[in-house]
């Protein structure tokens, strides 16, 4: 479904991503780990054309573009079949919880209004906030934000959702929340590429594990091949640092 | 004071083109438009480098030597608008480069345009950021608004004068103009702080 290769991305001197490439097949749940610094961001971000890497090909849909020379009518046709989930959930501060999911739908898909709200309030139900409509960001909780920046994404019905470290902002006690909506994706068949850190999460859910460190893609394999087997001894080290 | 049915129409007109011009101007600096950008750093570096009164004579007093002839009230609207606007533009602008990088991100992703995230999410921030300053601006051009009198305009300070001329009253004069200003802008505080109120039901109460 979608294809990225050779991606190649630096700032002044500092090569951030060397040569990346990434499949994603429909149905696909593709984590991410790595230290941090090693180019995860920048690698889900060039995918969305909201950094636009040096050079890259990118397959999408049967359709082949330059990601380092893509018009601005292709980046929107992307961004249009993608959604992305923010680690600081940068949902819009001016609207209601309601009012985040129904902008994108009515403004950019000019979807008539009724509609709209009635994918949003589906889409908001089903992360679990039914009772939120109309509470606007500050009103919530970073979990219920992030809850919300979900829905904001699964109401496009998109084909991939990119999240990058949805809970590296959240207080401990509100991570299971997050991650327990995604999981019901997953569950679902919501094709996704989750950038995370809760390793156990990531061993449960992924269809793929990457493991990325200095721009590189170091391993990649099964959630089993990498977190019990792991060939490389740069994963191993890394993997083991998150037990204890 | 019959002063006051020059002052408030003069700057509600004044206030409000000036907003305008002000828009205008921070947006084609964000947006990079390159030689609109000149021209308005340009238009702003004029208008807040020169006194208002100077500016004021020089449109009124001083355009007529180039043959340009602008009536007192039309010479009063373009001054006092422009330099709100130039002022004002300078607010709204660090308004919208107050405005987290992440919204317009967020706008994109959903796949809006830089226009309609404009529009509906960054602009609506950046004012709610701005009002406090733009009211400052807004006080500060009903008192300027006096100015006019330099250039025949009959509004409060100037009819004083007038009257003050044939009376001789001029502390008792003088005083009530003074406390006339300083009501209209108490009126106007009081006003800014309920809007505030109602304003920041988004940013968290
Ligand atoms: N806009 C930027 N300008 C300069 N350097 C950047 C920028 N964005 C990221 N980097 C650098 O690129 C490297 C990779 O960043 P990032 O993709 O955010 O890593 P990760 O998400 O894996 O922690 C880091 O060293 C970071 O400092
Ligand atoms: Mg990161």
């Amino acid at each position: 479904m979608l294809k990225v290769e050779h991606v190649y991305k630096k700032y002044d001197d500092l090569e951030v991503l060397k040569d990346v490439s990434l499949e994603v097949d429909k149905g696909d749940v593709i984590t991410i780990i790595g230290p941090s610094g090693s180019g995860k961001t920048t690698l889900l971000r060039c995918i969305n054309f909201l950094t636009i890497a040096d050079s890259g090909k990118m397959i999408f849909d049967d359709k082949t573009l330059d990601m380092a020379e893509a018009s601005k009518k292709e980046m929107n046709e992307i961004r249009k079949k993608t959604a992305f989930v923010f680690q600081n959930y940068n949902l819009f501060l001016n609207k209601t919880a309601l009012q985040n999911v129904t902008e994108g739908l009515i403004i950019a898909r000019k979807m008539p209004k009724d509609q709209a709200e009635t994918i949003a309030k589906k889409a908001l139900d089903k992360v679990g906030l039914s009772d939120r409509y109309d509470y606007y960001p500050t009103q919530l909780s970073g979990g219920q934000q992030q809850r919300v920046g979900i829905a904001r994404a699964i109401a496009s019905s998109p084909e991939i959702i990119l999240f990058d470290e949805p809970t590296s902002a959240l207080d401990p006690e509100l991570i299971g929340e997050v991650l327990n909506v995604i999981k019901e994706l997953a569950k679902e068949g919501m094709t996704m590429v989750i950038v995370t850190h809760e390793m156990n999460f990531a061993k449960n859910i992924s269809t793929k594990v990457i493991f990325m460190d200095d721009g590189v893609i170091i391993e990649e394999g099964t959630s089993k091949e990498i977190f019990e087997d792991p060939k490389k001894e740069r994963t191993k080290q890394f993997i083991h640092s998150f037990e204890h | 004071m019959q002063g006051l049915i020059v002052t408030i129409p003069l700057t509600i007109i004044s206030f409000t083109l000036g907003l305008i011009i002000a828009l205008i101007t921070a947006l084609v600096q964000i947006a990079d438009l390159k030689v609109l950008k000149q021209l308005a750093r340009f238009y702003v570096w004029i208008f807040r480098g020169t006194p208002l009164l100077v500016q004021l004579y020089i449109v009124f007093y001083g355009l007529p030597a180039l043959g340009i002839i602008i009536d007192a009230w039309p010479s009063a609207i373009i001054v006092f608008s422009l330099n709100t606007g130039a002022y004002a533009s300078e607010t709204i602008r660090a308004a919208i480069e107050a405005v987290p990088g992440g919204q317009m991100e967020a706008g994109l992703c959903v796949g809006m345009n830089y226009f309609q995230i404009m529009y509906r999410i960054i602009i609506p921030q950046a004012l709610r950021t701005a009002f406090p300053p733009l009211s400052n601006s807004l006080i500060g051009l009903v008192k300027d608004t006096s100015l006019a009198a330099n250039i025949t305009i009959l509004e409060m300070f100037l009819a004083a004068q007038r009257i003050a001329a044939r009376t001789y009253e001029t502390f008792a004069l003088y005083c009530e103009v003074a406390l006339v200003y300083l009501l209209f802008c108490t009126v106007l505080t009081k006003l800014q702080a309920i809007c505030e109120r109602k304003l920041s039901t988004y940013k968290g109460v």
